[in-house]
């Protein structure tokens, strides 16, 4: 079963209970992730340094490797604003579901 | 919505990152220690190379001690990449003063890791870091009765060889 996350304009995270991983959607793209891939994708995406990618010469893109699933990622500056605000929407929602978990978890030992 | 970040997740980020920054400190520890031992080994200093080449191991074993609490908690632990470490030394004396200020360096950064615990409410590394707190203790003691042994003795050949004689016989039993 799969579960919607969090969702921008253009992408949108789900997880799936019976993997235990996610499915990130992007340009009709999907790429799965495992919960530590994820955060090893959030950091990476949160390291850019949008100052110098706009002040370089080069194109305003950047290219992440995608190792869990080998492959990769082209991401324009507009995309890669979509994508912090996807992951960071992303982990928000699971702290808070972890925290509402954590409250009915008590009811376990209601007795 | 099952609670896949608990299930998989146990520390928060921010723990893991601190530890994974432990990690590469008792790593560049390890090494600072071998360089050291290599300084007193060729210089005749058999005993003291003994002493740093002991404590490069424990540095180590601090270090995957770490690496391991990360692994079993399904979290990322970084094999750390280690920058370059003192060779040179003037003085048999100058390098126990540099491995006191090491020790001293490493324990705020376990103090900081309990500080970090206790504001995430992370009971449970906060209870595994208490090793590290006790083995600080034991270091830097180590540490400094070596130093004091300089005081005591004086830094001439004689002060030296009864140096050598006893330092490999400090030991914490507090
Ligand atoms: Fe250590």
């Amino acid at each position: 079963m799969q579960e919607e996350v969090f969702e921008t304009k253009h992408a949108s995270i789900k997880q799936c209970e019976l993997t235990g991983s996610f499915l990130l959607t992007f340009e009709r793209e999907e790429f799965a992730f495992k919960l530590c891939d994820l955060i090893t994708f959030r950091k990476k995406i949160m390291a850019l340094n949008l100052t110098e990618l706009l002040e370089s010469s080069a194109p305003d893109i950047e290219i992440i490797h995608l190792p869990s699933c080998d492959r990769f990622l082209v991401l324009s500056l507009k995309e890669i604003l979509e994508f912090r605000e996807l992951l960071n929407g992303t982990f928000n929602i699971l702290a808070l579901n972890s925290s509402i978990k954590r409250i009915l978890r008590k009811s376990v030992f209601n007795f | 919505m099952k609670d896949i970040l608990r299930r998989h997740h146990v520390l928060k980020e921010e723990i893991v990152d601190i530890l994974n920054k432990q990690i590469k400190t008792e790593a560049h520890s390890s090494a600072a220690y071998l360089a050291m031992a290599a300084w007193c080994d060729v210089r005749g200093y058999d005993n003291s190379a003994e002493f740093f080449f002991k404590q490069s191991d424990e540095e180590r074993n601090h270090q995957l001690k770490l690496f391991h609490y990360l692994c079993d908690m399904e979290c990322e632990a970084i094999s750390p990449s280690i920058g370059d470490t003192q060779h040179e030394f003037g003085t048999l004396r100058e390098v126990f003063e540099k491995a006191l200020e090491h020790e001293i360096a490493v324990s705020d950064s376990i103090h900081e890791i309990v500080g970090e615990t206790r504001r995430c409410n992370d009971v449970a590394t906060e209870e595994f870091m208490k090793w590290f707190v006790q083995e600080q203790i034991e270091e830097e003691y180590v540490a400094r009765r070596a130093l004091e042994l300089f005081d005591v003795l004086g830094e001439d050949k004689i002060a030296l060889g009864m140096f050598e004689e006893r330092i490999l016989d400090i030991k914490y039993d507090g």
